[in-house]
């Protein structure tokens, strides 16, 4: 990163804050400051929910998906649409009418406040976790490939989160997640620009689109219903919409996002607008990976894209054994530009049987350079055992910092960083809502709600209770902003500490799993099994748990599978509970 | 969606009064959710025919 690079990445992280200080200037009570006073356009909820999914991973990781894997990965959000519409029909309407702050005050409206207490706990821990994650995953990329420090980026990048959230609240972070979005969208903008201006003068779009479909990067849709293959058109369609009506329904990180509607309208127009525009982003940011994977046909891409481990190397026994597969790795490369001229030339003529040839012979030279590139990885793995053998992460990194020109390079980055900011953002806001809202203000001595109700019982004109309503009001944005506070530093504390788990990173991953499942199977219990009360529920809850823990330490299911464990195990106990008590 | 409520006076009496349920640009929420479904459908084509023609 050159000078004007950090002048463009200072200044846009200075805009940030001070730009959210200045929007959340005014969130002096608890509705202003948990849920923006409910007065948000669509446009606005929409930028919100779009900023809160899309976190600085989806931006450096999906494009090198696309290199490794092709287009295929677009079929995991299929279902995201379908979700969209049943969540505009049910939950949207539901929520507001109940004028609900968290998604789990429905559940002690619905069942009682032991189960909305368990589901509010069960949401802290996962996302509190997830938080620091999110602070932490990008700033590992840009650690290895920039080379900067990883404990500097998770303090500036976090605090400067923690500042505007926790200063101005959900009006803060969905205003500061529009800007974001929008300079998203310019930076991949850029980058994709930028990879057409690369390719050589004599390939076209039509070229680069044929080439890549030729090398197999443009399956997108496999319709065989296989439940071993982790992306089909139906495990899309069908897991994919039960994920998102989770992550969409139940966790507050987005059920807050769309409670800032100023009507039920302009929520249910903000999950519509997602679930139309949410694909086409997806499939444009893996495009912007095949045009990645189309350019490094043309220049010699590095063996190894995950230049701390390669730099580790070089200084090791394995030194001499490396150089040598690079310079294997090289020499095959310049031997496919004749087989690339040949198939592009007979692809322009429409020459079927020289462009089977040539396709064929250039497969076998990208399968040869595969060979070669899997004996690195190995030699780089003996010396590092347990290391990640995927570089996909750095792939899209490490193409902006070697081929961008400066200025833009910060643009893109820039863009990065308002991907982790907006996410990041939006977390910590609904983990502060969910410790207030869940936990202070029900568990305080002083009841909000008394206060209200003696100022309701004094009438209007009752100045002392209004007086209190007020105090008490500033008293719950008080705690708010120091809640936000306490899970930004728990979340960068995590996240420096994550720094040093090495491999341990995935068993937080697992852990997350653990309780998502039964999250969802109170909430589809409170929504589609009346019959069911609190009691069942929450008993159903805990030995769906225990079921959970027991998979995890005494099976050996993939931990993608617990979600469905824990949903189906506290809809089917709470289901049996509910008949026996019916019984007695 | 069967919604049931422990206890239904908890619900707050005033209907929602901040603009109200009507959609943008249609007269009817169906026309909507049919639309973001159209788009959908027409997606999956779209990636389908990408899929086998440039193959």
């Amino acid at each position: 990163m050159r000078a004007l690079d950090w002048i463009v990445l200072i200044a846009f992280l200075a805009f940030i804050a001070l730009y959210g200080l200045w929007r959340g200037r005014h969130s002096n009570t608890a509705s202003n400051y948990l849920l923006a006073g409910r007065s948000l356009r669509w446009y606005t909820v929409l930028f919100s929910i779009m900023a809160t999914q899309a976190s600085a991973i989806t931006f450096l990781s999906t494009p090198g998906q696309a290199y490794a894997d092709g287009m295929r990965f677009i079929q995991f959000y299929l279902g995201l649409p379908l979700a969209m519409v049943v969540l505009s029909i049910t939950v949207v309407p539901l929520f507001h009418r109940l004028k609900v702050y968290t998604a789990y005050e429905y559940l002690e409206q619905r069942f009682d406040g032991r189960v909305r207490t368990l589901a509010a706990a069960l949401f802290l821990i996962q996302r509190g976790l997830a938080a620091g994650l999110t602070i932490y995953a990008p700033a590992l990329i840009f650690a290895t490939i920039l080379g900067w420090d990883i404990f500097w980026m998770n303090l500036v990048f976090g605090g400067v989160v923690v500042f505007y959230t926790a200063s101005g609240g959900t009006r803060a972070v969905s205003h500061t997640q529009t800007v974001q979005v929008l300079i998203i969208f310019t930076g991949m903008a850029v980058a994709c620009a930028m990879l057409l201006n690369l390719l050589p003068a004599q390939v076209s779009l039509l070229d680069a689109t044929r080439l890549a479909g030729k090398l197999g990067k443009l399956e997108s849709i496999d319709p065989s219903f296989n439940l071993h293959s982790r992306y089909t058109l139906w495990s899309g369609l069908i897991g994919g919409f039960f994920l998102q009506l989770s992550y969409f329904g139940t966790d507050q990180s987005q059920v807050q996002r769309y409670l800032t509607g100023k009507s039920v309208a302009h929520s249910r127009m903000g999950l519509l607008f997602n679930g139309l525009l949410k694909i086409p982003m997806q499939i444009s940011i893996l495009f912007l990976g095949v045009l990645v994977f189309v350019f490094y046909q043309f220049t010699a891409p590095p063996i190894f894209f995950n230049a701390g481990q390669v730099a580790a190397i070089r200084h090791a026994p394995q030194a001499a054994a490396y150089a040598d597969l690079e310079q294997q790795y090289a020499a095959l490369h310049e031997e496919k530009q004749a087989a690339i001229g040949g198939l592009l030339t007979a692809m322009r003529r429409g020459d079927a049987a020289g462009e089977a040839c040539a396709g064929s012979g250039l497969m076998q030279t990208n399968s040869q350079m595969q060979a070669v590139r899997e004996s690195a990885i190995d030699l780089l793995a003996d010396r590092h055992p347990g290391m990640d053998r995927k570089d996909t992460n750095y792939v899209f990194l490490t193409f902006l910092v070697h081929y961008l020109p400066v200025g833009l390079l910060g643009l893109v980055i820039a863009a990065i960083v308002a991907a982790a900011m907006g996410s990041t953002a939006a977390e910590l806001n609904a983990l502060a809502a969910t410790t207030t809202v869940d936990f202070y203000r029900r568990f305080r001595r002083r009841q909000p709600r008394a206060a209200a109700a003696g100022s309701a019982k004094g009438g209007g004109n009752d100045s002392a209770g209004a007086q209190a309503s007020a105090a008490e009001e500033r008293h719950t944005v008080r705690f708010s902003r120091a809640a936000t506070l306490f899970w930004g530093l728990f979340a960068v504390l995590f996240a420096d500490y994550a720094s040093r788990l090495g491999s341990l990173i995935e068993a937080v991953n697992i852990l997350g799993s653990l309780f998502y499942g039964t999250i969802l199977g109170i909430f589809l219990t409170a929504f589609y099994m009346p019959r069911v009360n609190g009691r069942a529920v929450f008993r159903a809850a805990l030995l769906a748990e225990l079921l959970v823990l027991a998979c995890f330490l005494w099976s050996d299911i993939s931990f993608l599978w617990y979600n469905l464990v824990g949903c189906l195990a506290v809809m089917g106990l709470g289901w049996l509970q509910s008949v026996n008590l019916h019984d007695e | 969606m069967s919604v049931r409520l422990k206890n239904p006076h908890h619900e707050p009496d005033q209907a929602d009064n901040t603009g109200g349920d009507k959609p943008l640009l249609f007269r009817a929420w169906r026309s909507w959710y049919i639309l973001v479904i159209a788009e959908l459908a027409l997606i999956i084509l779209l990636l389908a025919w990408i899929t086998g023609v440039f193959h």
